[in-house]
């Protein structure tokens, strides 16, 4: 009786414990996933205030969680000149993913807000014979190592950096559009009245099929301060009436290392973009690959290569497609 | 039937403890998961060679440092954008992996720096773990490459400026003389008229 | 003989002095239509600054339209002075006095209104400094614009310094004119009295300008001319273009200089001192310059017709037989092939009609080819134009490029009036040195014996 009642209380006491020790440990892991969540990031609002001086000059006292992140980079006008140090951006366009969807356009419009009628990145059907498979080519401007438009710029409005892309200084432009007649790949667009700067509506949270593009994050360009300390040349909003605007590899993008409007939006993951001197590209997915592997591979060229103008936008040939080729018949506009 | 209830109650007990032990766990899977999964540490080597940077990686247990088989190591290297997966192995039973890529890989920066990541992720043996290191790199470029003079760039070429400033100078010298001959004209002082003027 | 030569250059002088603020024809309709023409002008200019150069038909496509295809013949036409004030100068030709004054007008204004065509044609016209102090001496446009502005100072010195001794005569001889321009004359002529060593001064000055002007005249139209040719377009980036507007520019000033100097004949009742003679071997010169002109054609478009590269093909399939083939083809026949016809048959270019007309086909062609030259080329770019937006891929110019264009002719031709109701149509000093010299038929003088063609003495005090 004694055995049994010393084995029953035993028991009584294991059991216990065990209770115990799991509705503590339950507690505790309660506790700590929300702790966990606590020092995730996500801001409570603990009160402080602080003052801030609004667009139109008024002080104005405001809680510290109403501030949003100052999230580009400021840019001089002597670095918007100089270019990004130490990168050699480079583009790849893979012809055989390319199904023609445009989202390319669509999501480089949105970033740039300009309206549809104006392409940076023109998506258009090519073949290149009757007998030969016709292709979607896709085509922003090549930044050019030899570029035929920045010889012939009267005022230095547009130049080549050092980090491969060719920008354009829209406080510097005159409008004489000899780039235009220059550029052999027909790059380039002109404000000829006064441009429509387009607010896109903001993508809503359940949408997850484009990837968020703005660097911003979506909420909305604070165009006022991006444009008081950014230079010309990488303000990527402000088109001008009277001046020249194309596409320009989105340096604003790889100032906080994200990729290109174009590359994000390309649902087929058609669109790699890298530093040449990392020999490196990635696409959409985030896949990276080798620069010159892929090259090698994939047996890269380059659009009209004999003008001498040494793009910097490589194209993979459309070789083993799983889309539709463009229909031809209606090509001509 | 003391026996009994007592049973009962201990095997109520049970159930309830079981109940709350069900919840917990769905509750928290991975704290339940921690308790089956160690700690691995992963110490990299690289032996650079002629042609081939070698990345040596050995999977050791945090707790009794015995190799650690089955663990599957990838490794990167950072790029701007993504990373660039040059390896993908998984041990052997003495815990060591190699990957190796061309030593004409180019660093991460400027100063010549390829940050090598390996990393495993979702293993069955040991927990994720990131293991990050240095390497200096073969190829170096540089921060600035500025922009040559010539026709494209900012700045003229030489042989374009001298060109340039000689055929305007002379051009526009020679307007300068002419304009000093009429101001010559302009100052010849009146001679008295011995014939008609023509 | 002298005796004669002398009496004859007396009666030059008085006659061409007394031209001098004479009433054209019909002078009052003639200002006022083209100040008209001119203020309208000025007024669509206004509109397209404050609109942009959208309410213009250029579109990407055609970034360039009727704007600089008008640079280019008001460029072309200016040549002229350069040709026959320089190089007739320095050959000595004893028939160029009538002709050189009316030239360097034409040039004058021509270069001006040259000058103004790009400046319409920019989308920020008030960063024009921009060009002197952010500068790229590499681009051609600079080039361009330096020697336009380089052309006209020295077609303005030009125009002067052989005005000088004709001033002092107008100071001298001159009555009947306002105060002001009593003064001006006395100004301008900058105490000249013919003295020998003023005399070598101006010989020395014209010298040197007649020789930097040529090459300067002819580096303006080949500049322009690399505005097209230094692109990677079709058609465009061609080693002929150079001279193909430089012998364009040759032949378009030439037609030009018969049609001005047929017009002030006729004006100002200079049927002696423009005659025939002169007609004659300005048809004969206009006649060289068209069919050298048709020759580069036939290099132009005859070659890579024949290669038949498939972008080139495309492009002059449309240019030949497309959009632009009533075009093309009457610059070719009507504009080259006719007249080449007509100046070649002896009997007809001496006759001043015939030449007047054959100079105003000539010159249609010469325009409407330039408006060819620039628009054609720019609907065939090397990259297929798709998906343009309506509007986009086509180019026909708005009122409001036609009502600059229209000015930009007013203006030229209102500018030339203004200088000749300042200045004597026909250079006198040289005129009557010409007339000592070789005597007035070698020079082309013609009718002065005859007493009821000659003109009435008004504002002549001998």
């Amino acid at each position: 009786m004694n055995t049994e009642i010393k084995n029953e209380d035993a028991n009584n006491a294991r059991r216990n414990f065990l209770r115990k020790s799991l509705i503590t440990g339950s507690v505790l892991a309660v506790g700590a996933i929300g702790l966990e969540k606590v020092f995730s990031g996500e801001k409570a609002d603990d009160g402080k205030k602080v003052k801030v001086l609004t667009a139109d000059g008024k002080v104005l006292e405001t809680s510290t969680s109403n501030l949003k992140e100052l999230k580009h980079t400021p840019v001089t006008d002597a670095e918007s000149r100089k270019g990004i140090p130490g990168k050699k951006f480079v583009m790849v366009i893979d012809l055989a993913k390319c199904d023609g969807c445009g989202h390319c356009t669509v999501e480089c419009n949105k970033m740039h807000h300009i309206p549809k009628s104006k392409e940076w990145i023109k998506v258009i059907e090519m073949q290149d014979s009757p007998k030969e498979a016709p292709y979607w080519f896709v085509k922003p401007c090549f930044h050019c190592d030899n570029p035929p438009c920045t010889k012939v710029c009267p005022v230095d409005a547009t130049f080549k950096r050092e980090d491969g892309i060719v920008a354009i200084d829209n406080d510097r432009c005159i409008g004489c559009r000899f780039c235009m007649a220059a550029c052999p790949y027909s790059a380039r667009i002109f404000n000829w009245s006064e441009p429509l700067y387009v607010e896109y509506p903001k993508k809503s949270a359940k949408d997850t099929t484009v990837k968020e593009t703005s660097c911003c994050g979506g909420s909305g360009c604070d165009a006022d301060s991006v444009e008081s300390t950014t230079a010309p040349a990488e303000r990527f909003f402000e088109s001008k009436k009277g001046c020249v605007e194309k596409c320009d590899f989105c340096p604003h993008m790889a100032r906080e290392n994200k990729l290109p409007a174009c590359v994000t939006g390309c649902g087929m993951d058609a669109i790699y973009f890298g530093d040449e001197n990392e020999d490196a590209v990635t696409n959409k997915s985030g896949q990276t690959v080798s620069l010159s592997q892929l090259l090698e591979d994939r047996a890269a060229y380059r659009y009209l290569e004999e003008l001498g103008t040494k793009p910097r936008v490589y194209y993979l040939p459309p070789y083993n497609r799983q889309y539709a080729k463009p229909d031809m018949k209606g090509e001509k506009s | 039937m003391k026996i009994m209830k007592a049973n009962l109650n201990n095997m109520k007990t049970n159930l309830k403890v079981l109940l709350v032990l069900i919840l917990l766990i769905n509750f928290n899977q991975k704290s339940f998961s921690k308790d089956e999964k160690k700690d691995g540490i992963i110490t990299l080597t690289v032996e650079p060679n002629d042609s081939l940077f070698v990345v040596n990686a050995t999977v050791t247990d945090a707790a009794t440092k015995a190799p650690l088989k089955g663990v599957e190591i990838t490794f990167l290297i950072k790029r701007m954008y993504g990373d660039l997966k040059v390896g993908n192995a998984t041990t052997d039973a003495s815990g060591i992996v190699s990957a190796s890529f061309s030593s004409k890989m180019p660093g991460s920066d400027t100063l010549g720096n390829i940050n090598l990541n390996a990393k495993v992720e979702d293993n069955d043996v040991i927990n994720d773990i990131t293991v990050s290191k240095v390497i200096p790199s073969k190829v170096s470029f540089e921060a600035h490459t500025p922009v040559p003079p010539g026709m494209i760039s900012a700045t003229a070429p030489v042989w374009l400026k001298v060109t340039f400033w000689l055929i305007v100078g002379t051009v526009w010298g020679l307007f300068g003389y002419v304009t000093f001959l009429i101001y010559q004209i302009s100052r010849e002082k009146r001679k008295p008229q011995t014939a008609p003027s023509k | 003989m002298e005796d004669k030569n002398h009496q004859v250059a007396n009666q030059v002088e008085a006659e061409l002095l007394s031209t001098i603020g004479q009433k054209y024809k019909n002078e009052k309709i003639w200002i006022g239509v083209l100040t008209l023409i001119s203020l309208f002008g000025v007024g669509a200019w206004i509109y397209q600054l404050k609109q942009g150069l959208g309410v213009t038909g250029m579109r990407d496509y055609v970034s360039w339209g009727l704007y600089i295809a008008l640079l280019f013949f008001f460029v072309g036409i200016s040549l002229v002075g350069a040709l026959i004030s320089s190089v007739l100068r320095f050959t000595g030709t004893k028939w160029r006095y009538p002709l050189i004054r009316i030239a360097e007008a034409v040039t004058l204004s021509a270069i001006l209104f040259a000058g103004v065509m790009p400046v319409l044609d920019m989308g920020h016209p008030e960063r024009l400094y921009f060009l002197v102090t952010h500068g790229r001496i590499q681009s051609p446009i600079l080039w361009d614009v330096l020697a336009i502005a380089t052309y006209f100072t020295g077609s303005l010195i030009f125009f002067y310094l052989p005005l000088v001794p004709d001033l002092a005569l107008m100071r001298d001889k001159l009555t009947g004119i306002s105060k002001f321009r009593v003064w001006l004359n006395k100004f301008m002529a900058i105490n000249w009295t013919g003295t020998p060593r003023q005399h070598k001064l101006l010989k020395r000055g014209m010298a040197i300008i007649s020789i930097v002007v040529l090459p300067c005249a002819i580096s303006v139209h080949t500049i322009s001319a690399w505005l097209i040719a230094l692109t990677m377009r079709t058609g465009w980036s061609t080693s002929l273009m150079g001279p193909y507007f430089v012998f364009g520019a040759l032949m378009a000033g030439a037609a030009m200089i018969i049609l001005v100097m047929a017009n002030i004949r006729y004006g100002y009742h200079l049927q002696h001192y423009i005659g025939h003679k002169h007609f004659n071997y300005l048809g004969m010169l206009l006649l060289g310059l068209t069919a050298f002109y048709l020759y580069l054609n036939i290099n132009k478009y005859g070659v890579p017709a024949f290669v038949g590269e498939k972008a080139e093909v495309e492009y002059l399939q449309d240019l030949m037989f497309g959009h632009f083939a009533f075009a093309f083809w009457f610059v070719i026949i009507a504009g080259l092939i006719i007249p080449i016809i007509i100046l070649s048959i002896g009997k007809l270019r001496n006759q001043i009609r015939w030449v007047v007309i054959a100079a105003i086909l000539v010159m249609g062609g010469a325009i409407i080819n330039r408006y060819l030259i620039v628009i054609p080329n720019m609907l065939h770019p090397l990259v297929p134009i798709q998906h343009a937006i309506p509007g986009y891929a086509t180019y026909s110019p708005t009122w409001v490029e036609w009502a600059i264009g229209a000015a930009g002719f007013s203006g030229l031709t209102l500018l030339i009036i203004l200088l000749f109701k300042a200045f004597p149509v026909i250079t006198i000093w040289e005129t009557m040195e010409g007339v000592e010299h070789d005597g007035q038929e070698v020079i082309g003088l013609e009718y002065m014996d005859n007493p009821k063609l000659a003109p009435r003495y008004e504002n002549y005090e001998g």
